[in-house]
């Protein structure tokens, strides 16, 4: 029989920190919560918890600065499987990732970093980048090629892109 | 030397002055465009008005071959990056430069230390230690830490209750890797050997590996803490 990708209730439960409860941090918790995994996100600001996870988010909320170790600690981020770096700014995300792999000794670790060259030397260190502006220009760029994208009428291609987000 | 300064506020601007005064070549780099003008109109075009925690403008600023990248900004995690950048940027090209940052929020000097930054400036630790130095008659001061060498520099004043006060230097239980190329006595600078006895008051000039500060604090003050 042929493998098949587990579904993701499958995967085993991850102790998991997130940085930043923006669109993209929260929307990463709250995926996360739902399959079962323990999730503590760490914000300044306590709006945007109410503003971005869901209602039946079960993880913890912690208000506070990303980069200071009482309050990561208080995320969770002793014994934690993993840590996702996800607030505004790059810096931030750069020093607070670093500070899970090694004050803390996490070891997936993930931190977003919008600047494609400051990614490309933190990679060097050993460090998991993503970069959402390089991730959406390869996105704009598939939709540009796209060929049987743009035979379609608009509202076609609305309910598309609408269905696969 | 070639020294890049990251930061024009009160700290990189007063810096910059200080050390084109003192005859070194130095490049500012400054993100604020009316900072950065301003700066260059009175010590001229040593300002470059772009952001240093980006890769390029460290380039521009001459990373490859400057000696020392000061990041003197207000906030820890640019000035952190910014070294790192440096640091990253100058092996590329197999050149090495030293790191220094300032740091803001003495909960981060640790944590900067830790994460290569050759050495950290914490105006609030400094300002602590000078408060020490004031208020307590025989203090143990941090001079200067040397990341890479993983040792600091200390000064210890000796007290009359001091263990170490009346003996050898030769008769106390000092841990291996450290140096003590100073004594200052009174007006007097001795350079001590073993033999040289200690006395009340004598400031000691340590140069020790950053964690046997507790043991030759013990050895020299009485006290681990």
């Amino acid at each position: 029989m042929a493998a098949r990708p587990r579904p993701a209730e499958h995967r085993a439960k991850m102790k998991v920190v997130i940085i930043g409860s923006g669109r993209v941090g929260a929307s990463l918790a709250n995926r996360l919560s739902k399959e079962g995994h323990d999730v503590g996100i760490v914000d300044v600001s306590a709006d945007s918890f109410e503003r971005y996870l869901d209602a039946d988010y079960t993880g913890r909320t912690v208000l506070g600065d990303g980069i200071d170790e009482d309050v990561l600690r208080e995320a969770g981020i002793e014994g934690a499987d993993a840590f996702v770096a996800a607030v505004h700014g790059d810096n931030h995300n750069l020093m607070a990732a670093q500070m899970a792999k090694v004050v803390f000794g996490v070891k997936r670790v993930v931190a977003r970093c919008n600047d494609p060259v400051r990614m490309e030397l933190f990679e060097e260190l050993g460090l998991a980048t993503i970069c959402p502006s390089l991730l959406g220009a390869r996105a704009l760029y598939g939709a540009l090629m796209d060929e049987t994208l743009h035979q379609r009428d608009i509202a076609g291609a609305i309910e598309r892109l609408l269905v696969e987000r | 030397m070639y020294i890049i300064v990251a930061g024009g506020g009160k700290v990189g601007y007063h810096l910059t002055k200080a050390l084109l005064a003192g005859g070194h070549e130095v490049v500012l780099v400054e993100m604020n465009a009316q900072r950065a003008q301003r700066i260059a109109d009175e010590l001229g075009s040593v300002v470059i008005p772009q952001r240093a925690d980006e890769g390029r403008w460290l380039i521009e600023a001459g990373v490859e071959r400057a000696d020392v990248v000061i990041a003197a900004t207000g906030y820890d995690e640019p000035n952190l990056i910014i070294c790192q950048l440096a640091e990253l940027l100058a092996r590329r090209k197999n050149h090495t430069l030293r790191t220094i940052a300032r740091v803001n929020h003495p909960k981060n000097e640790p944590v900067l230390k830790r994460l290569g930054v050759d050495a950290t400036v914490s105006t609030t630790s400094v300002i602590l230690g000078l408060i020490e130095e004031e208020l307590s008659a025989h203090p143990a001061v941090h001079l200067m830490t040397l990341r890479r060498a993983g040792i600091e520099l200390m000064e210890f004043v000796i007290g009359a209750e001091s263990p170490a006060a009346g003996k050898p230097l030769s008769a106390l239980a000092i841990p291996a890797g450290v140096a003590f190329p100073l004594v200052v006595r009174g007006a007097e600078t001795i350079r001590p050997d073993d033999s040289t006895t200690l006395r009340a008051e004598d400031a000691i000039i340590a140069l020790l590996p950053i964690d046997q500060e507790p043991r030759v604090r013990e050895a020299l003050m009485g006290t681990a803490g």
